[in-house]
């Protein structure tokens, strides 16, 4: 994934917040296509469902 | 290597000091606080990046792109890493809103073994957004000196002036655990060994062990994942420190917060941001590149300045047929280089480089700039470009030289030639587009909506053959959003000055040298010539052959070939096709001046060759359809 602020590439199965810049990327922010975070659809809904609340 | 390997350097100094930071932290301005004298500003060697370098006591003051961390993932962080690693201190400047972000950078300068002072900048800011900082707890903690700045005050710039020799790095730090995972045998500094450990390619190319691998290259002296590992626990590090030294108090948002969410909401930003382009249209395109322009072309020097000159000169030199040629070469109606020339730089340039950096200054201070680009980003994606791209393309209907150089802020390589291989196709300078639009007028309106029309189209598909062509891809625009404030007027006048005289410095020599060159080929028949071969090609677009003395205008100026079809005897259909052409054909000379300074030799003459293509197709098309 890269970071929408800083540019870094990261793994984003680590987390989603830039270990360069620190930035928290919010799954609002960047599309499921442009991320590989989750294992699977069941995740992705979870994590969107979490990144709203 | 060394800018004095390279001979890059003006400032001759043994001492380097580097001021290092993130984007948008105020390093121009610390800068501008410490330098003695505004001395130089130049592309870094073999790169397309500006660095700029002062004196500082005995020492050379060296101000670098940008960046998150030293790496090298794009240009600027190479050049930033090239300047650090040569450097003998770095005076790292930290925003005091965004510490979290900005201690990573510090906390790799200092793994690094850099000596390092911290400006932590913008200190106002920070407490009215309720952060307080703990600056004396900050320095125990990272083991460096750290001094609170207001640097668009002054403010502390003083103290860190008087502080920079205390400049340290801690013995050690976290970062030698990695070290052991290095080859016994590599010969490394502990920065070289910082960069290695994180992956840095070029630093491991140059530190190799000398193995070499069956492809010729260099064997990787780490593992590829480790990277994430170091910058993960420096993450963490930083949380630790910046969470032992902040406090934050919760306030009720401000008026700048307010503002910048109705900005950032395509329903409220959109008709924000065009009150705000038509604005800086009227301003740039209208107030300056019109009546300011004017007053100073035809008062100031159509009946001042440039009668004096030519009775100067006529009464100086002898009338000999061997000072015919000086004298046209310095007085000539067309490109004289006491009168026309100066009339050009002074008369028009000077006045929208003025106001274009006004402009400009006045966005970026009060934060306006980013906002804008982000919310014209996605349209422009269509196009190969990103947000940043508005700036160039709204300046360009004021006048399109200045835009070139705006193109400067787009982004890389592939996007700078794409925004301005359609300025100079596609988009009319208001110059132009006022004898434009009087000849339109005369046709109706419907034929004014007509030219927009093909105009817009010819961008659009310019634009996407462009995207689709040219290699690489698009750049997403990656922007921090710097807090909104209003805009400090000494701040923007500083920069305006600085950036005016940097461009006047490096522009008047190209432009002396054009003159030159064009009365030389006026003089010797050249232009003649030029329009005796041009005529047979007007008859492709229906045109009569006198058009061709329009296209020669026009490879001059743009609003003179406009100019020129005033007093053509030419049908609706013929006036419009006519007008369609000089819009889309070759830029005028001070642009294609820029454009060579700007991009190179080849894409210069690419854009030259395409505008006639385009203009001739365009033309004739249209002359085939009405």
């Amino acid at each position: 994934m890269i970071c929408p602020s800083c540019s870094f590439e990261f793994d984003p199965s680590r987390g989603l917040q830039c270990p360069r810049c620190g930035e928290a990327i919010d799954c609002s922010e960047i599309g499921c296509a442009n991320c590989d975070a989750c294992n699977d659809v069941f995740q992705q809904v979870t994590r969107r469902i979490r990144s709203k609340s | 290597m060394s800018c004095h390997e390279t001979g890059g350097c003006d400032v001759d100094a043994d001492e380097t000091v580097a001021l290092v930071g993130c984007p948008n932290v105020g390093k121009s301005v610390v800068f501008g606080g410490l330098a003695e004298q505004y001395v130089d500003v130049s592309n870094y060697p073999g790169t397309t990046v500006d660095t700029t370098e002062a004196a500082f006591g005995d020492a050379k003051l060296t101000d670098t792109p940008g960046v998150y961390g030293i790496s090298s993932f794009d240009e600027e962080e190479r050049v930033t890493r090239e300047i650090v690693l040569e450097a003998d201190v770095v005076v790292n400047v930290v925003d005091a809103t965004q510490l979290d972000r900005d201690l990573f950078l510090t906390l790799q300068l200092l793994d690094m073994g850099i000596p390092t002072v911290v400006a932590l900048n913008m200190m106002d800011e920070a407490e009215a957004d309720g952060v307080d900082i703990d600056a004396d707890a900050l320095e125990a903690e990272l083991g460096v000196p750290v001094v609170p700045t207001v640097a668009v005050d002054g403010e502390g710039i003083d103290e860190l002036r008087g502080r920079v020799d205390e400049a340290r790095a801690p013995e050690s730090t976290p970062i030698e655990r990695w070290f052991d995972e290095l080859p016994d045998d590599v010969e490394a500094t502990r920065a070289e060994k910082t960069l290695l450990v994180e992956g840095d390619e070029p630093t491991a190319e140059r530190v190799s062990t000398g193995k070499v691998v069956a492809d010729g290259g260099v064997p990787a002296l780490t593992d590829v994942g480790q990277r994430e590992d170091v910058y993960g626990h420096r993450r963490r590090r930083v949380e630790e420190v910046a969470g032992g030294v902040l406090s934050r108090e919760e306030r009720d948002s401000s008026w700048a917060e307010r503002f910048s969410d109705l900005m950032l909401n395509p329903l409220t930003g959109t008709p924000i941001a065009l009150a705000m382009l038509g604005a800086i249209f009227y301003f740039i395109g209208v107030v300056v590149a019109q009546k300011v322009v004017d007053f100073l072309e035809i008062t100031v020097f159509g009946e001042y300045y440039n009668p004096v000159v030519e009775g100067a000169i006529e009464s100086l030199l002898p009338a000999a047929s061997w000072a015919e040629p000086i004298e046209f070469l310095l007085i000539n109606g067309n490109l004289g280089l006491l009168t026309i020339t100066v009339q050009y730089i002074v008369g028009v340039l000077l006045p929208l480089v003025i106001a274009f950096y006004f402009v400009i200054g006045l966005l970026e201070d009060s934060g306006m700039l980013p906002r804008l680009a982000v919310l014209t980003d996605r349209g422009l994606n269509r196009i190969g470009l990103n947000g940043r791209a508005i700036v160039p393309m709204i300046v360009g209907v004021g006048c399109v030289t200045m835009a070139v150089i705006t193109t400067r802020m787009v982004g890389d390589r592939r996007e700078r030639l794409i925004s301005t291989a359609l300025l100079g196709l596609a988009v009319p300078c208001s110059a132009q587009l006022g004898v434009i639009m009087g000849l339109l007028a005369g046709l109706g309106l419907i034929w004014w909506f007509g030219y927009v029309g093909v105009l817009l189209v010819v961008l659009g598909v310019a634009g996407l053959f462009l995207d689709r062509t040219l290699p690489g891809d698009s750049t997403p625009l990656v922007t921090e959003l710097p807090r909104m404030r209003v805009p400090r007027p000494r701040n923007i006048l500083r920069k305006t000055y600085n950036r005016t005289k940097m461009f006047l410095r490096e522009a008047i020599p190209l432009f002396g040298a054009t003159a030159v060159a064009i009365s030389a080929l006026d003089y010797f028949g050249g232009f003649a010539v030029i329009q005796r071969a041009l005529a047979p090609i007007t008859s492709l677009i229906g045109l009569p052959q006198e058009f061709a003395r329009v296209l020669l205008l026009g490879l001059v100026r743009r609003d003179f070939a406009a100019a020129g079809m005033t007093d053509m005897a030419l049908g609706t259909a013929e006036m419009f096709v006519g007008l369609v052409v000089i819009t889309l054909f070759v830029p005028c000379i001070l642009s294609m001046v820029m454009i060579l300074k700007e991009r190179d030799a080849k894409s210069a003459l690419l854009m030259w060759v395409g505008s006639w293509i385009v203009a001739f197709g365009v033309g004739g098309l249209l002359a085939v359809i009405l």
